[in-house]
């Protein structure tokens, strides 16, 4: 049999491309390993954080783990922000998919839904210049983020943030509500706008894949403050809510377990070779067309293998960033109000130039679900004093993430070699180091974020920077080019050297801006679908 | 094993009078026991002399934390004391240690002194465990 399309991953890209493609009726394979979470779901009640947290006797069995997994101990690293009943997310990594560096520990997915499981649903437009560094089309991405908007339901505001997250969208939802200690923030950011605009810093509401009316069978969000635990209500977007629709439809088939390894073209189609992860057999199937969106790493060593060349190193880039906990003097002591959301409240760009080209975002959270023994740990005190001070200043907490943008350079680059260990017989290995200039450049920047919040009397303890790979946003490895070259994208999304094979995903983006680019990556991949489709 | 649990049982019960001044449950005291289990917090040979201070001279506890505060914190009696202080969040009979709630202005006095004893201690502590001979991490 031969499938007309074969798409590769079930994460934010692979969804949107079978969406697109199901909806012009094509007949459509998906190909994912489809790591599920058996254990927690249905674990966690329907109830706000603090009901839980005063009534629930079996709560240390999402919030710490069965495993009591959610206690890390040792450094930051990644993938410890994530809880319990999230970690599933990175089940089978370093089995199927290793991965070798000193330098970058990137976090991969290959669960049901991919790295969509923990977004922080941040949807940010890139604006013209952007786009036109990272490589898709400027025109058919107005079109397609107003696509993604509608199929996956975005909460925004028109605020002095608008111009740099939300462009020119037009189809969202009423804005989330702020809480109480990111309101204070926004109220002086508004009494000192006109100082901090001159500077180049724009605050505002983020837009988020959250409802804030009911769409379909997905309720408005609750404001439980479990959005770290739990998708319950579906108010959040998570792009398994897609595969589970198209798996609805008759021309739509799901295939779990599998591997994607290799492909190689034949006359009119493509074999896709695939690992079975249950059964470990190997399987070939074929189909007319290949969308590949299993992630950048993924995706590059797809393709590594598949041209089967000697040595060859693909580019990389990744948002580095760093975190800052800050005190917001106004709220000492203050209380917090029971419905809240756990996601970003505010994000603040900065734009010292005005030319929308080189903006570097900070989102700004509020600490309370993820628990007070996390940060306590933090703290170079004793534990017992900790915990009463931290209890004191946690309403006052605000943790601004801040990321930087980043373009390609010969220090960031990965390599697939040899390796008989490993079940592939290969295993990825990675550089990433920054310049430098780019160093200096980004330690300036951080500084005059933590001196605009400080204007607004929210003062920074400490930077943390948990490595580089920790942002979970990559890209580059396959950049777009117009010209024929060996490794890179046609602007139509197909891989050079190939007739029918597509990249779907963040592969094609050689430029990086700092806002999260999960919403570009699916309007992106509806384009390519798209074009797909056309060919 | 029967010893192993009573001595784990015994270690929440000190653990949890230093972190909120007063002994724990008995859930509380199980779950800490199996958190122990399945993370196996081993002790080394620094850690293990601390500890017996600890255990013998229980008002030594907030000293010598203070102390691997500064010089180890990933120490492994560090690691025990944080393990009781998940399990005691994750404890609805104890989340009121926790939760953040309104405070008035004369707690703030309160905090800014419990902020300048930890610092105090901290200092005690660092010079404790410097006397004892104890190298940092």
């Amino acid at each position: 049999m031969i499938h007309d399309y074969i798409v590769v991953g079930s994460g934010p890209s692979g969804a949107q491309a079978a969406q697109t493609l199901v909806n012009d009726g094509a007949r459509v394979a998906m190909l994912d390993v489809g790591v599920k979470d058996d254990l927690y779901r249905g674990m966690v009640p329907d109830a706000d954080f603090t009901s839980i947290r005063e009534q629930d006797p079996d709560q240390y069995r999402y919030l710490l783990g069965t495993a009591f997994e959610g206690i890390s101990w040792g450094g930051v690293k990644v993938g410890a922000q994530l809880t319990p009943p999230r970690k599933f997310m990175m089940h089978g990594i370093d089995r199927w998919i290793p991965l070798e560096s000193s330098t970058f520990s990137p976090m991969e997915s290959l669960a049901y839904g991919g790295l969509g499981n923990g977004w922080g649903l941040g949807c940010f437009v890139f604006s013209g210049p952007e786009l036109e560094k990272a490589g898709p089309d400027h025109g058919k991405m107005k079109t397609a983020y107003e696509v993604i908007s509608r199929r996956i339901g975005i909460a925004a505001a028109r605020d002095d943030a608008a111009s740099y997250g939300l462009g020119g969208l037009d189809c969202f939802q009423e804005a989330l509500k702020i809480d109480t200690n990111c309101h204070a923030l926004y109220e002086a950011y508004r009494a000192k706008r006109g100082t901090l605009n001159q500077q180049g810093f724009f605050m505002g509401q983020p837009p988020m894949a959250i409802l804030t009316q009911d769409q379909g069978e997905r309720k408005q969000v609750a404001y439980k403050d479990m959005d770290f635990y739990s998708d319950q209500d579906m108010s959040a977007y998570r792009p398994w809510m897609t595969v589970d629709g198209l798996k609805k439809h008759s021309c739509f088939s799901y295939h779990e377990n599998c591997l994607v390894v290799r492909f190689e073209e034949k006359e009119g189609h493509v074999e896709v070779s695939v690992n079975r992860t249950d059964t470990h057999g190997k399987e070939v199937l074929r189909c007319k067309r290949l969308l590949l969106a299993s992630g950048v790493l993924g995706t590059a060593r797809i393709v590594l293998r598949s041209f089967q060349e000697g040595k060859v190193r693909l580019p990389l880039i990744c948002n580095h960033y760093c975190y800052v906990p800050c005190l917001h003097l106004r709220m000492l002591g203050k209380p917090v109000e029971r419905l809240r959301t756990s996601l970003a409240q505010l994000v603040l760009f900065h734009d010292e130039e005005r030319t929308h080209a080189d903006v570097a975002v900070a989102s700004l959270f509020s600490y309370r679900s993820l628990l007070l023994f996390r940060l306590i740990k933090e703290a170079p005190l004793n534990f017992s004093d900790g915990r009463k001070i931290m209890q004191y200043l946690q309403s006052s907490f605000i943790i601004a993430g801040i990321h930087h943008p980043d373009a390609a350079s010969a220090d960031k680059s990965i390599e697939l070699r040899e390796d008989l260990s490993t079940i592939t017989h290969d295993k990825l290995h990675a550089h990433y180091a920054l310049s430098e200039e780019e160093v200096k450049g980004t330690r300036q920047r951080e500084h005059k974020y933590i001196s605009a919040l400080r204007t607004l009397k929210c003062f920074a303890i400490k930077r943390v920077y948990p490595g580089f790979g920790s942002s979970i946003h990559y890209g580059g490895t396959l950049p777009y080019s117009r010209q024929d070259k060996p490794f890179t994208l046609a602007p139509n999304g197909r891989l050079h050297g190939t007739k029918y094979v597509y990249v779907a995903d963040g592969s094609g983006f050689g430029y990086l801006p700092a806002k999260g680019p999960t919403f570009s990556l699916m309007a992106n991949a509806h384009i390519v679908a798209q074009n797909a489709l056309s060919s | 094993m029967r010893q192993a649990t009573r001595s784990l049982s015994d270690e929440a019960d000190l653990i949890a009078r230093y972190l909120i001044g007063k002994s724990p449950n008995d859930r509380v005291k199980r779950r800490y026991e199996d958190a122990m289990h399945t993370l196996h917090g081993d002790l080394d040979a620094v850690d293990r002399r601390l500890w017996k201070v600890v255990t013998c001279c229980p008002f030594t506890f907030r000293i010598i934390d203070s102390g691997l505060a500064v010089l180890r914190p990933a120490s492994s009696i560090r690691r025990k004391v944080h393990v009781m202080l998940a399990v005691l969040e994750a404890s609805p009979e104890y989340c009121e240690y926790f939760l953040p709630k309104a405070f008035g202005p004369l707690y703030a006095v309160n905090i800014v002194l419990t902020g300048a004893r930890a610092v105090f201690v901290g200092i005690i502590g660092y010079a404790a465990l410097k006397l004892m001979g104890i190298k940092g991490q």
